[in-house]
């Protein structure tokens, strides 16, 4: 029996500017609109970098863990994104840290996301 | 530049409003004639008398429009309806004006109606998954922008407590708003947390309403007998949506949302002729107080960075150098989605006719209505006294 394969954070890298667009599987270029035949699924070109952070108290989205802490987190250059942070509080972050993308699969294939402390990742 | 207003004039000669209420069994349809009635009565005209309807609304569903006005009498008018999310009604506005600009019809009304809970949104279903399950809930971006401007521009817990003081005091002034207790800072502190430093007496409610304007040509003033004192004209209508933000390195971080504010409200002053420091009255998209401090930097009416000063030394307020929010706004007043961007503009014809009773702001002129949508879209109008 084979372990089940680790999901990988992946930006769509365009061949015409060079421009990062996220996701991957956007439908063209966030920068210039090059269609999707342009955009080639890499990884983040930089480890992913806490930005700002809050916690959120109130369950305003559906299955949101409450209190939860929300970031940005910059992920390629100009590629800034709202992400689940995995802290127990924000006093446990720094901004400008470095942070881990860790994702897990659901039984219909959607995966979550959550930025690790990078030295917590280790 | 948009010109067709400068060429046209076009006014709004009456206006209407269903009070904003939290969710009810109350049908669409008795929010919307309330509304409708009081705009015909405002103007002096009968529904037969207007041959063309703009419906707003963001979560009605489709064919809005004949299912309310057919109660009116079916005259055959013309009906459209058009869905921008909390910008619908502003769309709703902007639409009706341009049709009247245009010659296509000397008379319009706008209407923007919705009830709490049907709406749904195209972000869920663009086939991308998000990153994170708050990608398409605004409290949290507006909460990490205030976390962000608390640590470059020294904005505190107290300054973003302070709009809702404010609003929340109008709010009890206007009969319309949803909201009709003044807040005390303490209240507005001591509320339940929601995201960040913002608290829930911080954010906008959930609601329903309505709201109607209605405008017309100065042909149409004239044909149908409209008194011509009470009319307020539309001296410009502008609407954008988001540009990429600018990351050129070195650059002061100006968040996408916060340059569309600034784009579109001096692209509607520049059209209307007018500056940001003509402003008497502004009609701002404060669905969470943060919205405030940055649009009121963003439309001009202050200083980059100066939006908690403006505030606190008492300039917002209504009998300030710019009355914001004068009806509350939308963490007071309320914000049913569709009617919003409309009742802004009723409630600022209220005030440039001098009919705002217990909350007048005096010898007003100019004043802006400028609302955004989801996505984000922004819709501005400015609005004068002649």
């Amino acid at each position: 029996m084979t372990e089940p394969e680790t999901p990988t954070l992946k930006l769509a890298h365009c061949r015409a500017c060079g421009a990062y667009t996220f996701p991957a599987e956007s439908y063209g270029c966030r920068v210039c609109g090059a269609p999707r035949e342009q955009l080639v699924a890499t990884e983040c070109p930089q480890p992913p970098r806490l930005r700002n952070a809050v916690t959120v108290h109130a369950e305003l989205a559906a299955g949101l863990p409450v209190p939860c802490v929300i970031g940005e987190v910059e992920l390629a250059p100009g590629v800034v994104e709202e992400a689940l942070i995995a802290a127990e509080s924000e006093a446990a972050l720094t901004l400008g840290m470095a942070l881990r993308a860790e994702g897990e699969a659901d039984e219909q294939g959607r995966v979550r996301w959550r930025f690790v402390p990078a030295e917590e990742a280790r | 530049m948009p010109a067709l207003l400068s060429e046209r004039p076009v006014h709004v000669v009456g206006i209407g409003l269903h009070r904003y209420q939290f969710p009810s069994e109350t049908p669409y349809v008795t929010l919307g004639l309330t509304a409708v009635r009081e705009a015909l009565a405002d103007a002096g005209l009968a529904w037969p008398q207007i041959p063309l309807a703009v419906i707003g609304t963001a979560a009605i569903g489709m064919a809005a429009g004949r299912v309310m006005l057919r109660h009116l009498g079916s005259s055959g008018l013309e009906v459209m309806q058009v869905e921008n999310a909390s910008a619908s009604g502003s769309t709703a506005l902007r639409t009706a004006c341009l049709q009247v600009a245009a010659g296509e019809h000397d008379v319009a009304i706008a209407v923007g109606v919705d009830k709490f809970g049907d709406g749904r949104r195209a972000a869920t279903k663009d086939g991308l998954a998000p990153l994170s399950p708050t990608a398409n809930v605004p409290l949290v971006k507006f909460a990490l922008l205030a976390r962000r401007l608390m640590a470059d521009h020294g904005l505190t817990v107290e300054d973003l407590a302070q709009v809702a003081v404010k609003n929340h005091g109008n709010a009890a002034l206007n009969p319309y708003a949803q909201f009709r207790k003044p807040r005390t800072l303490e209240q507005v502190l001591g509320s339940p947390k929601v995201a960040g430093d913002l608290t829930g007496l911080q954010c906008t409610p959930r609601g329903e309403g309505a709201a109607a304007a209605i405008v017309a040509s100065a042909a149409g003033i004239a044909r149908l007998g409209i008194d011509r004192r009470r009319a307020v004209r539309v001296r410009s209508s502008v609407s954008t949506s988001e540009r990429l933000a600018d990351t050129t390195p070195g650059r002061p971080g100006v968040p996408p949302i916060v340059e569309m504010v600034r784009g579109s409200s001096a692209a509607a002053l520049e059209a209307a002729g007018i500056g940001a420091g003509d402003l008497d009255l502004v009609e701002l998209h404060d669905a969470f107080s943060i919205e405030e401090v940055v649009y009121s930097e963003a439309i001009g009416v202050c200083e980059r960075g100066e939006g908690a000063h403006y505030l606190r030394r008492g300039a917002s307020r209504i009998g300030g150098t710019c009355a914001v929010n004068a009806s509350g706004g939308l963490i007071g007043m309320g914000h049913p989605l569709g009617p919003t961007g409309i009742g802004q503009v009723c409630e600022i014809v209220r005030q440039l006719r001098g009919e705002a009773t217990g909350r007048q702001h005096g010898g007003a002129r100019f004043g802006l209505a400028h609302m955004i949508g989801l996505g984000s879209v922004a819709v501005a109008h400015v609005l004068a006294k002649e």
